[in-house]
């Protein structure tokens, strides 16, 4: 018997270690459920098809900036930023909304929007980049397909992308209607499952960090709009309460060693590019005191 | 007997285990630009990058990070970059893209309906119908902006160079 | 009292092994070795907390079993000759031995299943000629056996499972507990001076109980899993009716049976009984820790040790089983397992009488699974064979070599939707 408890208690040990150690990950997944998760071309064609539409109608609520340079210089930041994510079929597309209120959106295939009101409340190119990324990451994790349970693995046998696209009948286009009018819905009003928010602030803040710009960026951010944000709580119902993601966010941090040196703001740039549209929000007093 | 019985299992499931250590795990970069560090962090020092589809062996995972060998090079890469499969072609698959769209769409052309009614998406549930109109013109306007990878490549190492003073 | 006689009720069905029939497709080519795996629905049977872990939201398994069974017992008889004769019992089975559903369901994952976990259908037709008996100079001139039995358990319930972690599942089953068992045995000796020994027994048996099982699945590392499971059947009402039907002319003087004197030299004399009991016999308590090693995504390693507590006349007795799974490509996949099915019986000893035979089978197993987007297809083969000894002569120390030999094919699908 004492002999026997050697080994054994050797192994718990071990197994104590390793536990320790990681973090139980996928290795469960056998190769044929892996290869069926596997992105077909379809997938994104079809995320971005659908996406295209859902940024159009996007527009159509609320106009696009009139500020070339500005968008132009959003696009370099963003497409700088989407180097990094695991998103190989989409093509990043960004742009800023004419509105005051503070928000960012994303469609299925790589659109992503920002308001002007979010960037007059941003301090540097690291703030943006984090929400930038944030946003990112809600397109690379198909969060809007998979919220809809249009990606095949849920619900529908085929894939419903795939079977939106193929209809052509009465019926797929009111299926069409329904379900752009609910990506509007989580958009505008239910938002994202609270996991898939944190999960995009985790993978957003990687991103920018790879991009090299300061972790803390939107730490910062959301710290500043806070105050903003409690007024206007209406328009926040699609996050997380800002104390769950700023402790995530800080978690995420400190598992960040960020190096060499503190990283980046780029804030000379970032004022350069958005000159314009700070001077044409002078009149905005409460803005320009909370810049 | 029985030992000997117990013994030849033993010895069976030592050879499958020991031949499995020959396979390790092949991963695929997902995206454009992967960063190859020395280290399981971003602290470590930056060995290179890895483009998009890249296939690498891992031997294992920590903290996040792969551990991989690429070239004769072995460094670690970032989970978050790295897929179990191979990513996507991006050219060359439009048209059949296509077919296989209408081919998958066949099957089973009455799925969505009943998602979307297991969804609670109704007819008659028409809040966003006002939201529901579309500004194509204003989406060109904002495709216009789009940047080429390489054109982004080039702004993030300029912001890279201008703050470290290179 | 003649010579060969029916052996003791006990030794009818095999409640001596635990394993039997493997369930599950996945599970059966594993060796069974499904504790720490269980991520499909067999694991409803297996380890309930794996149901948490299957990829798919919903999927549904069935399976059908056909199991060959011969048990040979070596050299049971001798003629007048010298010759000695193996007495051979045969089983054959084709039955739908698994079905199951599992579907997200609140927080965790639902399952529903069905599972055979036993199912005997044991046959022995066989004559003799000229067998020794032990009246001096009255030789067995013919000596008939027929047996007919069956005795299959049915398992039917849900399950519910738990993510408690990102590397803990914890999941139960409460399994309705079934088990129909039919004996029909008809023995006759034609002695060689015109007397005969006749007995007919028939036994009809119905269990109804509960199968709660408890499970749990630990992930410490992303390569490792571990399980434990425990399962213990819990009869609530048994039914048994036995009716034997007994004439032995053979006898030089007459039986006293329950008090009452049968003398078989009149013609007219025949011995019937018929009673009806209520036994309920908890079986023992299962516990099963497995071990799972995914050493990539093509390959695992897995392994179980199971251990079942001493009740009544079983002793304690442990089951090891082992397999592996090795993916082809995304679409095929081979499986191999190997495993024990040890007696819970003592080992035979050479100075008593009446004892209950002892076998243990090793068996092994193989399958293939072949993969679609929503569906999967296997086909398994199982081998298993067991040594041991019995003593099929009532009251007599002979001990017999016994030989089990088990061919199992099963034929699988599994979808996901």
């Amino acid at each position: 018997m004492c002999q026997g408890n050697k080994p054994v208690s050797a192994l718990v040990v071990m197994v104590m270690v390793i536990g320790l150690a990681a973090r139980a990950d996928c290795g469960r997944q056998r190769i044929n459920v892996i290869a069926k998760e596997q992105e077909a071309p379809a997938d994104w064609q079809t995320e971005a098809w659908f996406g295209r539409k859902l940024a159009a109608r996007i527009l159509g609520s609320i106009p696009l900036c009139d500020c070339p340079a500005a968008n132009r210089y959003l696009n370099l930041v963003g497409s700088g930023l989407a180097l990094y994510a695991p998103a190989p079929g989409a093509v990043f597309t960004f742009g800023i909304l004419d509105s005051e209120k503070v928000n960012a959106y994303a469609t299925p295939g790589g659109y992503i929007f920002v308001t002007k009101g979010a960037i007059l409340r941003m301090r540097n190119e690291a703030e943006l980049a984090a929400v930038l990324g944030h946003e990112i990451a809600h397109v690379s994790c198909h969060h809007m397909v998979k919220s809809l349970g249009l990606n095949r693995h849920q619900d529908s046998a085929v894939g419903g992308m795939a079977v939106l696209v193929g209809g052509t009948t009465g019926s797929f286009r009111q299926a069409i209607s329904q379900g752009l009018e609910k990506g509007l819905e989580i958009l505008f009003d239910t938002g994202y499952s609270r996991k898939q928010e944190l999960e995009a602030d985790r993978i957003g803040m990687q991103l920018a960090v790879t991009a090299g710009y300061r972790k803390d960026g939107l730490v910062n951010f959301l710290k500043r709009i806070h105050g903003f944000e409690a007024s206007a709580a209406e328009d926040d119902r699609s996050h997380p309460t800002w104390k769950v993601r700023l402790q995530q966010l800080e978690a995420s941090m400190d598992g960040l060693h960020q190096d060499p040196g503190p990283g980046q703001t780029r804030e000379e740039r970032f004022n350069e590019a958005f000159a314009q549209l700070f001077d044409s929000d002078i009149g905005d007093e409460h803005n320009r005191s909370s810049r | 007997m029985n030992t000997r019985r117990w013994m030849s299992i033993a010895v069976c499931l030592g050879i499958l285990l020991l031949s499995g250590r020959v396979f390790g795990e092949t991963i695929y970069v997902h995206s454009r630009i992967a960063p190859l560090m020395a280290g399981p962090d971003l602290a470590s020092g930056k060995l290179g990058e890895l483009e998009l589809g890249s296939k690498l062996e891992a031997d294992r995972l920590q903290n996040g990070w792969y551990h991989v060998v690429s070239d004769g090079k072995s460094g670690w890469v970032n989970r978050l970059m790295v897929k179990k499969y191979p990513p996507v072609k991006e050219k060359g698959d439009q048209l059949m893209g296509r077919q296989h769209l209408a081919r998958r769409a066949r099957i089973r052309p009455s799925s969505l309906a009943s998602t979307a009614a297991a969804r609670g998406l109704r007819a008659e549930r028409n809040r966003y119908n006002m939201r529901l109109k579309a500004d194509y013109k204003a989406l060109e306007k904002m495709e216009s902006f789009r940047v080429t990878p390489q054109d982004a490549r080039c702004f993030v190492m300029k912001g890279s160079q201008n703050v470290s003073g290179q | 009292m003649s010579i060969t006689a029916v052996q003791g009720e006990d030794g009818f069905a095999d409640d001596q092994h635990y394993v039997n029939v493997l369930v599950g497709s996945r599970a059966a080519s594993l060796g069974g070795a499904y504790t720490a795996l269980a991520d499909d629905p067999s694991g409803c049977y297996y380890n309930p907390a794996g149901i948490a872990l299957a990829p798919y939201q919903s999927f549904s398994a069935s399976m059908n079993v056909f199991q060959r069974s011969l048990k040979t017992y070596e050299h049971a008889l001798a003629d007048t000759e010298g010759n000695l004769h193996d007495w051979e019992q045969e089983s054959s089975t084709l039955l739908p031995n698994f079905f199951g559903v599992i579907k997200n369901f609140g927080k965790g994952v639902l399952g529903i299943s069905y599972a055979v976990p036993d199912a005997i259908n044991r046959r022995q037709r066989q004559s003799f000629r000229n067998i020794q008996s032990n009246i001096a100079g009255n030789p067995v001139e013919n000596f008939t056996i027929d047996i007919n039995d069956s005795d299959r358990t049915f398992l039917f319930g849900p399950s519910y499972a738990v993510r408690l972690s990102d590397n803990l599942s914890l999941g139960g089953t409460l399994y309705v507990y079934y088990r129909d068992r039919e004996v029909v045995r008809n023995q006759l000796l034609q002695f060689e001076q015109g007397q005969h020994y006749w007995i007919n027994y028939y036994e009809t048996r119905q269990d109804w109980g509960l199968r709660p099982i408890l499970g749990l699945i630990w992930e410490p590392h992303q390569k490792l899993a571990l399980g434990l499971t425990a399962a213990k059947t819990f009869v609530t009402s048994g039914k048994l009716k036995q009716q034997t039907t007994f004439r032995d002319s053979s006898a030089d003087s007459p039986y006293i049976i329950d008090g009452i004197s049968y003398d078989f030299s009149d013609t007219d004399t025949l011995y019937f009984d018929s009673t009806t009991t209520h036994p309920s016999d908890d079986q023992p308590l299962s516990l099963t820790l497995g071990a799972s090693y995914f050493v990539s995504p093509r390959l695992l390693a897995t392994m179980d040790l199971s251990f079942h507590q001493a009740e009544d006349q079983k002793e304690a007795t442990w089951n090891l089983a082992a397999g592996a799974e090795y993916y082809l490509t995304e679409s095929i996949a081979l499986r191999l397992g190997l495993y024990s099915d040890r007696a819970n019986t003592p080992e035979l000893s050479s100075n008593a009488t009446n004892q209950a035979e002892h076998v243990d089978i090793y068996g092994a197993s193989f399958g293939v699974a072949v993969f679609s987007q929503q569906s999967s297809l296997s086909l398994g083969f199982g081998y298993a064979r067991g040594e041991g000894e019995a003593q099929i002569v009532s009251d007599s120390l002979t001990i017999q070599d016994v030989t089990i030999e088990d061919l199992t094919i099963y034929l699988a699908a599994g979808y996901s939707f």
